[in-house]
């Protein structure tokens, strides 16, 4: 299915549960949707860059099996605009459900 | 590295300024090792696991146009190094402020105070945004030279765009106001076309 738009908030609910490396989150949001939402993981990371970016997302890298990982956590400013397009999300779900339920 | 995952990055990281180049090989090459462990946990051998692995990556292609307008590009970068390195080796901070001081005179004897005050405002501000930039580029900072652009050219232009518009609310003047609402116009417009990308470039230039 087509994530346009949606990639950053699903990030940003995947990270509200805990910090995670990029590769996890890729599988938490896939396993979660029950493979529904099949992005392409490339994408992934020029979203978290821009979450970065924004101050939503902070990284640090850690030491794992003798591998460098780079976590990611969620900021105060990312929980809020989580919130903020959860409602959104909520709000233009309903008004589709809306239409296409067949509601008169 | 696993020659098709080589071949992915190349066509991902093209147009990435070095630096966003390694974050990017980093991040995949990390995300390729938990991808390729996965699939060897779950049974499948090594080549076919490094295969789906690259596979989950997409593709490269529009990997890349996701890269470009998150990172710096080289072309970003490369613009400027040249406006940077030409600002660093320019000394024309103090010819331009004598310059100014001698038109000041010129303009003041010519066609009163009036046009004299505007012109050393002009000449003034534009001075002291060149000298800025000079001692941005001879801080070394990259970063802090493009700031200084993108502030200055936020508040200077329109400054003096709209001292220039209210001393010389004159008969003559007013005759071409539609020229000058016009060319104002156009320069308002300009700056916010521009000014965006300006930001833009400076938020990827500060996240490496």
């Amino acid at each position: 299915m087509n994530l346009k738009g949606s990639l950053p908030a699903l990030i940003l609910e995947t990270l509200a549960r805990g910090s995670s490396h990029g590769y996890e989150i890729a599988t938490i949001i896939k396993r979660k949707s029950a493979g529904v939402l099949d992005f392409k993981e490339g994408t992934l990371y020029p979203a978290l860059h821009t979450l970065e970016r924004d101050g939503m997302v902070q990284s640090n890298t850690e030491l794992e099996n003798g591998r460098t990982r780079r976590y990611y956590q969620l900021t105060d400013k990312g929980s809020k605009h989580l919130e903020k397009s959860k409602l959104e999300w909520l709000k233009m779900s309903s008004a589709i459900n809306s239409v296409l339920g067949g509601a008169t | 590295m696993n020659p098709d995952l080589k071949i992915w990055l190349e066509t991902a990281r093209t147009n990435l300024a070095p630096r966003a180049r390694e974050i990017v090989r980093d991040q995949i090459s990390e995300h390729f090792a938990a991808a390729t462990e996965r699939y060897q946990l779950e049974g499948k051998p090594l080549l076919k696991a490094e295969a789906l692995a690259v596979l989950d990556l997409g593709d490269a292609r529009e990997a890349a146009k996701k890269f470009e307008q998150a990172y710096l590009t080289n072309k970003e970068l490369e613009k400027y190094q040249i406006r940077f390195a030409k600002t660093k080796n320019t000394s024309a901070v103090l010819p331009l402020i004598i310059l100014s001081l001698g038109l000041m005179q010129f303009y003041f004897y010519s066609n009163g105070v009036k046009t004299a005050l505007v012109f050393a405002s002009c000449s003034f501000s534009f001075s002291l945004w060149h000298l800025a930039r000079f001692s941005a580029a001879r801080a070394l900072t990259l970063r802090r030279f493009v700031l200084l652009d993108i502030i200055f050219g936020v508040t200077l232009v329109p400054l003096n765009v709209f001292f220039v518009y209210q001393t010389y609310q004159l008969p003559l003047l007013k005759q071409y106001s539609v020229y000058i609402g016009v060319a104002f116009s156009l320069m308002f417009f300009g700056l916010l076309l521009v000014l965006p990308k300006q930001i833009s470039s400076w938020r990827k230039l500060s996240s490496l």
